[in-house]
């Protein structure tokens, strides 16, 4: 054979063995390739992890990435949510036909489902192995599956049939081990070296329906780590009635529920509670480790609602993340536990069920109460702190607490705390020295507290705090190397107050989403708290601090958050006002707090029903007899003032219209059945008997009213408008009812059952509750748990009585709820027919804020009522959850759609984040309605929006991204708007423009998707303010109005300057009445603000009520009077005009005699050197149009207080070099120097006002210098044109010559 | 000016070839629009670098008198050089377009965009042909803009 003939030869032979080769391996040896479509990543891990043959290759995708089928042996998918497009499906044929077999892992109700080359009984035999999800029978299904596609393969065809899982079991570490009770369990423990003798048992459910294997190490190390604490742990897993029977099957001294919705029904719950047994629910979360960590990605929606929200109905504690999702070297994504979350929880579980054993004598309790700079007094809202504090204190002695030291009468414990436990600004440098020099403080060596924030705090944490306010020990009571602790230590009990948060020009700054880091004052009491004291558990004392308002994230937090390592692990537990229930569940998801809940202050007679009686009765007669109508009657209400309130005309001569009689007459019923509190709560002290009636009647008067006139309407008695009429029902129903409840509840008469036994049982619970929340914390400080309960108004809410409970929100995936939004079309509606009655025309846009008090309280109404403006309405599953929206079509509406402006606090961005972003698409919806026979607003505000941002040199693209963004709130993370300090540090600006600015700058974060979540744009914010007709502020408790609530003037007031600035008009102001569940209202904010004043301030029984009070009560006082002056800087027009000189004539001369200056002299001087001070800013400011006698009586009045007592050292006094300049001014000279000399004692510094100077970031580039003008260029170009049009004609006119 | 300039030089090109560029001009137009709606005022300002566009634009009149003086149509890159700086003129007219009209679909705008330019331009052309501009025009124009280039950088 010739040499080419042997190479040829040879190749072939090559070439028909390499055939062959592959034949064979493509036919034999080849490994079976599964393509595993739409699992979750943990079913994913799960599969390919249990994978333990190399002739199988499993693959999987998502169902968006799943293609190319037919390169694949066998496809299996799962079938939730699962949808495949055209071309998916194409090639799924295309595989289908060539014998690929395809096989879909249903349950009931799935619509997709594909199956191809499987017969019956493999289709069984796979459904089985999915519905049975564990270790064989995942490796098991793989290799059946191999042996259906590739049965001639050689190599692991052998498989086991499913093993069928029970769905309810108790489990282990040991994998593949079940068991049916738990002694079962017990021997499996006792055999293998697990059981703890003697040690207590705990039921652990991982709240998912089964114990997934190879994917559960965050499961396993809180099982390891409960077991090598000493506990036996019996996890288990079951669903509805049979969870119950195995949790209490166990006899668990406690249970962990990782949790997944309720644990379980009532009856459960109530069990457990009655059982001492607490419930801890730390959770797992489905975000990776870096979003978990990045604040700017809050826990949302299904996830924040089964974790967090739904879990708190069960009083569950600790909602710590104890572990994160994150993908592993192969890229599959596992459970990972989060090692530092872990340590904290097991070590807050261990610490909690501590409490129930260690003796009380030896327990150290720390207690960190709230008290305003310098001499002002102790702060909580609705409590009385002082006399509760000492309360406490002398009931944990009685229970065995070592609380020795604590001084026998409330006098001298008051001294103590005034003199020892004050909060020192950073503005009274000499107040500080005296403090350092004479109170005792606690001193900590720098070392000390370095060491101790170098093991609690993350060292770039501690880097941050050593940038801003420098290496310890700071500037703030200092001394060489030790830092000034306010403190005071009975036995074993600490009481500190809560130091300032920020020093400086922080106080004041405009902070633009920077963190606030807080000085190493603030960090010191907490780190010895927990290094030095040793404190057992940590109790904040009322409503409420600013811990749990530091930024950071919303739920979930982590060791990088202040209000997570500060409070350290400990057991923490929060006496929190029952009226306050959307910021206290700030306080219970961020620092995981137990609250306890404690009542408001008692309801007392206005006295205000004797003044205007015989007003009203006259009103009546004239609306009811037309012809009656005299000037006398005129002269009556300009007499009472009323005509300033209602703005109608002072004239003498001539009458008031009927529609003017009734407007009064509405106002005054209004005054007349005005709920108004009196001196604040006293813990363990029950309300008076008087104020328990006048209370009980708050409760129940108006619902009984209501309820009677409702009958009285389904008989035909009274027609719909009058049961929608409350001056009807106020004067109609109401006054009977409450005779007839007086009655009852004094022991004489009866009305019928039910409205008796109701209000007996109302008063009950009231008598009950007063201690009730004592009682509640000592248990608790015993390791048992607090029941939960709603929070909110009593009034509004009897449920959330009794007290000492902890509070939960509401699930605010089904708001509106269906009462909500019929309440809120009802004050939608009402707000357009109002500026329609006033202005003859639609509003372009009305503006809302949210609250989270008020979003819990009413379910979500003033979300109702912002999508009712838009013309959109929810759409709800079966279970009441809101799952989309659709328009409300045109003709049905009957108007045009509305453009709207939502301005939201933190507290509701935390909890109602999803409804922000159905907002925002309810918005891009109503934009796109093309069906309108009326004008589209929303539109044409979101087209004007885009036109706006564009002119301020957005990109259009992003413009229009933007334009549908109607939500803003403070910085993500953020809590506060910064006005509240902005404004009442009034030296600090001179011009109202400078509060717009503020404002814009600090609220300008929009949360209306999360890709823009928290991204600060003043020019968008400035944008969608534009236009706004109407603002809308909710109101839902009747425990504060507009004046005696600070955040009504900082969030509407605010927005109210800043379009009146932006519009050049300001817009109408109304309040969103919940109060009166039966009858929500609208009411001009105006009025509100004189029903108000006149029920209150300017009412002598409310002051001898609250003067019944201590010196919280009176500091109360000062607090309004600052709150007025928001309002005068804010929106003056709210206020009456002569408001001022009324006030003077109340407090300054005390023309009613009550005995003012007395009063505060002996309970709270610093309150009325507040009143004053604020008097006298709002004079300098141009507010009060003051006389030269008014100025020189207020000032003498300041000065005479502070010579007396010193000088209060409060921010509104000492921080305002000007004010003490301009009071000066109205002061002799003997006098002036006297003031002066007290306050620079105090302050230690010259009287220069300290300007402030606000951070002003540009977003363009300065223009670069040396340009052309355009016009320039444009004139030349023009005359260039011309010359050679000229030329060009001329040239063509010598050519044709 | 720069928009001038390269219409005359398109009329003094074939019609079919001036029909073309046209189209191609108002192809462009909307795909710049589509491209301007991306940018920010900030980003415009430094696209529209005056001081970078004279001097671009300086290089192309060059081209342009280097056309008018050259002797034979050998020279098909000078010949059926359309005069590309008219891409900025353009860029204008398209980021001021999608800022005109908001709410406007974006591609809309551009195709409506795209469609002006291709009639502007061509019909400045046509008219520019009918008026016979020729090189001499050509020239005129030229030196004019090379004039008013040398002032700009210079001020800039």
């Amino acid at each position: 054979m010739s040499g080419v003939r042997k190479i040829t030869l040879i190749v072939d032979i090559l070439i028909l063995s390499a055939a062959v080769a592959v034949i064979v391996y493509c036919i034999w040896l080849r490994p079976t390739r599964i393509l595993v479509v739409n699992p979750l990543p943990a079913q994913s891990a799960e599969i390919v992890l249990n994978n333990d043959s190399r002739h199988i290759r499993v693959t999987c995708k998502p169902m968006e990435e799943a293609t190319d089928f037919e390169k694949y042996d066998a496809v299996l998918m799962y079938g939730r949510g699962l949808y495949l497009d055209s071309l998916q499906l194409r090639s799924l044929d295309k595989a289908a036909k060539k014998g690929v077999p395809v096989f879909t892992n249903t349950l009931r109700n799935f619509s997709f489902v594909v199956t191809h080359n499987l017969d019956s009984t493999q289709c069984a035999l796979l459904q089985q192995y999915f519905s049975n999800p564990c270790r064989d029978n995942y490796r098991n299904m793989l290799r059946y599956v191999r042996n259906i596609a590739t049965p001639k393969r050689f190599g692991d065809h052998d498989y086991a049939s499913p093993v069928e899982m029970p769905s309810e079991m108790y489990y282990h570490l040991a994998a593949g081990k079940y068991f049916k009770d738990p002694d079962s369990l017990t021997e499996h423990l006792i055999k293998t070296g697990l059981y703890n003798d003697g040690g207590e048992n705990v039921a652990f459910i991982s709240g998912v329906s089964f114990p997934v294997e190879n994917n559960r190490t965050h499961v396993d190390t809180i099982v390891r780590r409960l077991t090598q604490l000493g506990y036996n742990v019996y996890p288990l897993t079951a669903t509805g009635r049979r969870r119950g029977e195995m949790i209490k099957a166990v006899r668990p001294k406690a249970i962990v529920y990782f949790p997944m919705g309720r644990l379980g029904n009532d009856s459960l719950i109530n069990w457990a509670y009655d059982n001492r047994i607490p419930l801890f629910m730390p959770f797992p979360l489905t975000q990776s480790r870096e979003d978990w960590l990045d604040i700017s990605k809050p826990l949302g929606g299904g996830s924040l609602n089964a974790r967090v929200v739904i879990p708190e109905t069960d009083g569950g504690m600790i909602p710590l993340c104890i572990s994160t999702q994150n993908p592993n070297e192969e890229g599959y994504i596992l459970y990972t536990p989060e090692k530092e979350r872990t340590d904290a929880f097991i070590e807050q579980f261990e610490r909690f069920m501590g409490l129930k054993t260690k003796a009380n004598k030896e327990k150290k309790i720390a207690i960190c109460y709230f008290k305003s700079p310098g001499k002002d007094a102790l702060l909580a809202s609705g409590m009385e702190v002082v006399p509760s504090l000492y309360n406490f204190l002398n009931r944990l002695r009685a229970e065995g607490y070592d609380v020795s030291g604590l001084p026998p009468t409330l006098e001298q414990f008051r001294q103590q705390l005034m003199s020892r436990g004050s909060v020192m600004g950073s503005y009274a440098p000499a107040a500080q020295k005296q403090f350092m020099k004479e109170a005792n403080p606690l001193w900590i060596q720098k070392k000390d507290y370095e060491g101790w924030a170098k093991e609690v705090l993350l060292p770039e944490k501690y880097a941050e705090v050593e940038t801003h306010y420098g290496k310890a020990p700071g500037s703030l009571l200092a001394r060489d190397d030790s830092l000034a602790v306010a403190a005071i230590r009975y036995g074993n009990i600490l009481l500190f107050p809560q130091p300032r948060p920020a020093l400086g020009d922080d106080e004041f700054k405009i902070v633009h989403g920077a963190e606030v880091v807080p000085p190493h004052s603030y960090i010191a009491p907490y780190l010895y708290m927990q290094k030095a004291f040793g404190a057992d558990a940590l109790i904040h004392f009322g409503t409420h601090g600013n811990l749990e308002f530091t930024p950071g994230k919303n739920v979930g937090l982590s060791q990088a958050d202040w209000a997570d390592v500060l409070i350290g692990n400990r057991p923490h537990f929060y006496f929190y006002t029952t009226g306050n229930v959307g910021e206290a569940i700030i306080a219970k998801r961020r620092s995981h707090a137990v609250l306890v809940t404690h009542l408001t202050p008692p309801y007392v007679e206005s006295g205000l029903r004797q003044k205007y009686n015989a007003l009203i009765e006259e009103l009546h007669d004239v609306i009811a007899e037309p012809a009656r109508n005299n000037t006398k009657l005129k002269q009556q209400i300009i007499q009472y003032g009323l005509h300033r309130d209602l703005d109608l005309d002072s004239v003498q001569g001539g009458v008031y219209t009927i529609d003017e009689l009734k407007k009064v007459d509405s106002f005054v019923e209004e005054l007349a059945n005005e709920k108004i509190t009196g001196a604040f709560y006293i813990m363990g002290e029950p309300y008076s008997d008087k104020d328990m009636l006048v209370s009980v009647l708050a409760v129940m008067a108006d619902k009984i009213a209501y309820e009677r006139a409702k009958k009285d309407y389904e008989k035909g008695k009274i027609p719909k408008e009058s049961l929608q009429d409350f001056t009807y029902i106020a004067h109609h129903y109401l006054p009977g009812v409450k005779r007839e409840l007086t009655e009852v509840l004094s022991g004489h008469g009866a009305t019928s059952v039910s409205d008796s036994k109701e209000a007996l049982e109302i008063r009950r619970l009231l008598i009950e509750s007063a201690g009730a929340e004592i009682d509640a914390m000592l248990k608790v400080l015993n390791g048992t748990p607090v029941r939960p309960a709603p929070g909110g108004d009593p009034v509004l809410n009897p449920n959330v009585l009794p007290m000492g409970r902890n509070m939960y929100s509401i699930n605010a995936e089904t708001t509106p709820g269906k009462t909500a939004w019929n309440n809120g079309v009802v004050l939608a509606e009402q707000t357009l027919r109002n500026y329609f009655d006033q202005h003859g025309e639609y509003p372009k846009k009305v503006s809302y804020t949210f609250w989270a008090g008020e979003f819990i309280s009413s379910q979500g109404a003033t979300v109702a009522q912002a999508m009712r403006m838009l013309g959109v309405e929810p759409v709800r599953d079966e279970q009441g959850r809101v799952i989309d929206m659709k328009l409300t079509p045109s003709e049905e509406l009957g108007r045009p759609r509305i453009n709207i402006l939502v301005q939201v606090s933190g507290q509701l961005r935390d909890i109602a984040g999803s409804r922000l972003k159905m907002l925002t698409d309810a918005v891009a919806l109503a934009s796109q309605a093309t069906d309108d026979i009326y004008p589209n607003y929303v539109a044409e505000g979101t087209i004007a929006q885009e036109k706006e941002l564009v002119e301020k040199g957005e990109s259009p693209k992003r413009a229009r991204e933007l334009s549908t963004m109607r939500v803003f709130g403070p910085a993500n993370s953020g809590y506060s708007t910064g006005m509240l300090g902005y404004t009442e540090n009034s030296g600090e600006w001179d011009d109202r423009q400078e509060l717009v600015e503020g404002y814009i700058n600090n609220m300008c974060a929009m949360y209306g998707d999360e890709e823009n979540w928290g991204n600060m744009n003043k020019d968008l914010f400035t944008a969608a303010i534009t236009g706004t007709d109407v603002i809308v502020q909710p109101r839902q408790s009747n425990t504060w109005g507009p004046i005696s609530l600070d955040h009504v003037y900082e969030f509407t007031g605010a927005l109210s300057l800043a379009a009146t600035s932006i519009n050049g008009k300001e817009p109408d102001a109304v309040l969103a009445d919940y109060r009166n569940s039966y009858l929500p209202r609208l009411q001009n904010a105006k009025e509100a603000v004189a029903v108000e004043t006149r029920a209150t301030l300017l009412n002598p029984e409310y002051i001898k009520a609250r003067m019944k009070g201590d010196a919280t009560t009176a500091q109360m006082f000062g607090k309004i009077f600052r709150n007025i002056f928001g309002w005068s800087a804010m929106r003056p027009s709210a206020l009456s005009a002569n408001l001022y000189d009324e006030l003077y004539d109340m407090y300054i001369t005390d023309s009613n005699g009550l005995g003012i200056e007395e009063y505060f002299d002996k309970v709270n001087p610093v309150a009325l050197q507040e009143m004053t001070a604020t008097m006298l800013e709002s004079a300098r400011k141009g507010f009060w149009n003051a006389d030269s006698e008014q100025l020189a009586a207020t000032a003498k009045l300041h000065a005479r207080l502070t010579e007396r007592h010193g000088a209060p050292c409060t921010e509104f006094v000492c921080a305002n070099a000007k004010l003490q300049e301009f009071t000066s001014s109205q002061l002799s000279e003997e006098t002036a120097d006297k003031y002066r000399n007290a306050i620079s004692e105090a302050t230690a510094q010259p009287a220069e006002g300290k300007v402030l100077k606000e951070e002003r970031v540009s977003l363009l580039p300065d223009s670069t210098s040396g340009s052309v003008s355009g016009y320039v260029i444009a004139a030349i170009v023009g005359i260039v044109f011309i010359i050679l049009l000229l030329f060009i004609i001329k040239k063509r006119k010598e050519r044709q010559k | 000016m720069i928009a001038i300039s390269a219409v005359v030089k398109l009329s003094i090109m074939p019609v079919r070839i001036m029909v073309a560029y046209s189209l191609f001009w108002g192809i462009a137009a909307g795909i710049l629009t589509i491209i301007m709606t991306g940018l920010s005022k900030q980003e415009l300002s430094s696209f529209f670098n005056i001081k970078e566009v004279a001097a671009f634009e300086f290089i192309e009149v060059l081209i342009f008198i280097g056309f008018v003086f050259s002797r034979s149509n050998k020279s098909v890159l000078l010949r059926f050089y359309p005069g590309l700086m008219i891409a900025v003129p353009l860029a204008l007219v398209s980021s001021v377009a999608v800022r005109l009209f908001p709410g406007i679909d974006f591609n809309l705008t551009g195709v409506l965009t795209g469609l002006v330019v291709f009639l502007t331009v061509g019909g400045a052309a046509l008219l520019c042909r009918y008026l016979q501009a020729g090189k001499q025009s050509l020239y005129l124009i030229s030196f004019i803009i090379m004039v008013i280039t040398i002032v700009i950088y210079g001020m800039a």
